[in-house]
């Protein structure tokens, strides 16, 4: 380290935050392979994720299941101390409930980053179904549409298997993507470097997001 | 103010979210001595979305600093109305000038219409976005406009800091205004005022923003300014060392995006 750098102190200021939600489908039909495929994502999400020092100070995750009933498995927490859990499946699909919950907990994280002066990025919102809901979707489908429409977050939508693809195209204002087979690794380890860009760059309007290989076209 | 009292240097680096992508550094910094003794200093951070950044931060700093020295003429504005219409046109002159990178609709439509099905997308104004802080200093007064992100910030005689243009973005850290927007005045800091002995002058883009200012209520932190302006007083006008402490594992360590400095001093 040179004399300059030695001598020069930085300030100390609080790490700018980029909220993440994921909002994952665990009704009975993703028992078996498809669950084992998905706990192996989030194995992969943390991995990379907590390769890149930045983003795991800035990137902060949270993941809401809905399986019978909804359930916050992770509330925010910075990725770098997000541990994979191991995820069950059983029961039917409340994606209704648990969307209109990851909304409530975008808007309230919101509030605690400008109540503690925390600058941050455009939170994201990750739903994953292999189906469709099984419970009354149109009103938090509604929230979506209108936070997208204000510039509120980014909801992404991906279908798996016997996903109603329509369906999702309904709920999400951005076209719905397929996955391909199984690949939840991929997915996952997109996701990562999709939060690392949007956690470092500093954009206009649109982030440049990875190219996406997971999903058919 | 003799022209040689100002010593000036400037270093743009490449974040390490940038060579990561492969893109190069899309910051950018510019100045000129009039004979005068008036000091114009320009720094430009390019979008970090744009296809054209690099060429847009560049073309910025270039046009504005041209453009205010023409505005300058033979004697600078007595009145703060007229600082504000020159700095304006400064900015207007170099939106222009990035206008002028982008194909007229005729040649772009004509490239459309050709049957050969390879030729690459033309460009539009949005791909030249940049942010955009042009300063004009003289040792009684400082006229400053800057459009987005980034922050000036001087010395005076008595050694007080003072931040003069400060950070500009809109909810969220990774948005903020582009000359390359709609109406770029719209949202534009002016800062026009007397400052009793300006000393040292230090521009910086965004990228340097958490080291050098406590962004809650944008002060200057002071142990990042000045040991940066002793050593320019005593660099000779070698960019040399900045550039390495812009490159360092320590500032990476807590900004991967692109870094500019531009540090002027009058000993």
């Amino acid at each position: 380290m040179s004399d300059l750098d030695a001598a020069i102190e930085f300030a100390g200021n609080p790490d700018p935050r980029c909220p993440c939600v994921l909002l994952l489908d665990t009704s009975a039909s993703m028992g078996g392979a498809p669950l084992e495929a998905l706990n192996a994502g989030l194995r992969a999400f943390q991995l990379d994720i907590q390769g890149d020092s930045l983003a795991q100070r800035r990137v902060e995750v949270a993941l809401v299941t809905f399986g019978g009933t909804v359930q916050t498995v992770q509330e925010f927490v910075t990725a770098g101390q997000f541990e994979a859990p191991t995820l069950t499946a059983e029961g039917a699909t409340p994606l209704g409930a648990a969307l209109d919950l990851a909304l409530d907990m975008v808007r309230a994280r919101k509030a605690t980053y400008k109540a503690n002066g925390i600058p941050y990025y455009r939170p994201w919102i990750f739903l994953l179904t292999d189906g469709e809901p099984t419970d009354s979707w149109q009103q938090a489908a509604g929230r979506v549409h209108a936070e997208e429409a204000a510039g509120g977050l980014a909801f992404f939508a991906v279908g798996v298997a016997g996903a109603n693809m329509e369906r999702l195209a309904q709920i999400a204002v951005r076209p719905p993507l397929k996955l391909v087979g199984l690949q939840f690794v991929e997915l996952f380890v997109w996701l990562s470097r999709s939060q690392q860009r949007v956690s470092s760059t500093k954009v206009g309007d649109q982030t440049a997001l990875p190219p996406i290989g997971w999903a058919a076209v | 103010m003799s022209d040689q009292s100002w010593q000036v240097i400037g270093a743009s680096v490449a974040g390490t979210a940038h060579t990561r992508a492969g893109r190069p550094c899309e910051d950018a910094h510019a100045w000129r001595r009039r004979p005068d003794g008036t000091l114009l200093l320009a720094v430009a951070d390019g979008a970090g979305s744009a296809a054209r950044a690099a060429e847009g931060a560049a073309g910025a700093v270039t046009a504005v600093i041209a453009a205010a020295d023409r505005g300058l003429g033979e004697a600078p504005p007595t009145t703060v109305a007229g600082w504000q219409a020159l700095l304006a046109q400064a900015v207007l002159a170099a939106r222009t000038a990035l206008e002028a990178l982008v194909p007229r609709p005729a040649a772009a439509l004509a490239a459309a219409a050709s049957p050969d099905a390879a030729l690459p997308v033309a460009p539009v104004l949005r791909d030249f976005a940049t942010t955009l802080l042009l300063a004009v200093v003289r040792a009684d007064w400082i006229a400053a406009v800057q459009i987005g992100d980034g922050a000036l910030v001087i010395r005076d005689g008595a050694g007080a800091l003072t931040v003069v243009t400060h950070p500009n973005h809109g909810e969220y850290l990774n948005e903020t205004l582009f000359l390359t927007g709609d109406d770029p005045l719209a949202g534009a800091q002016f800062a026009i005022q007397p400052i009793a002995d300006v000393r040292a002058v230090a521009l910086l883009t965004d990228g340097l923003q958490a080291l050098a200012l406590l962004l809650a209520d944008n002060t200057p932190h002071a142990p990042f300014f000045a040991p940066l302006f002793a050593h320019a007083t005593q660099a000779d006008e070698d960019a040399t060392q900045l550039t390495a402490f812009l490159d360092s594992a320590r500032v990476a360590e807590r900004t991967d995006d692109d870094k500019t400095l531009l540090l002027a001093v009058r000993p």
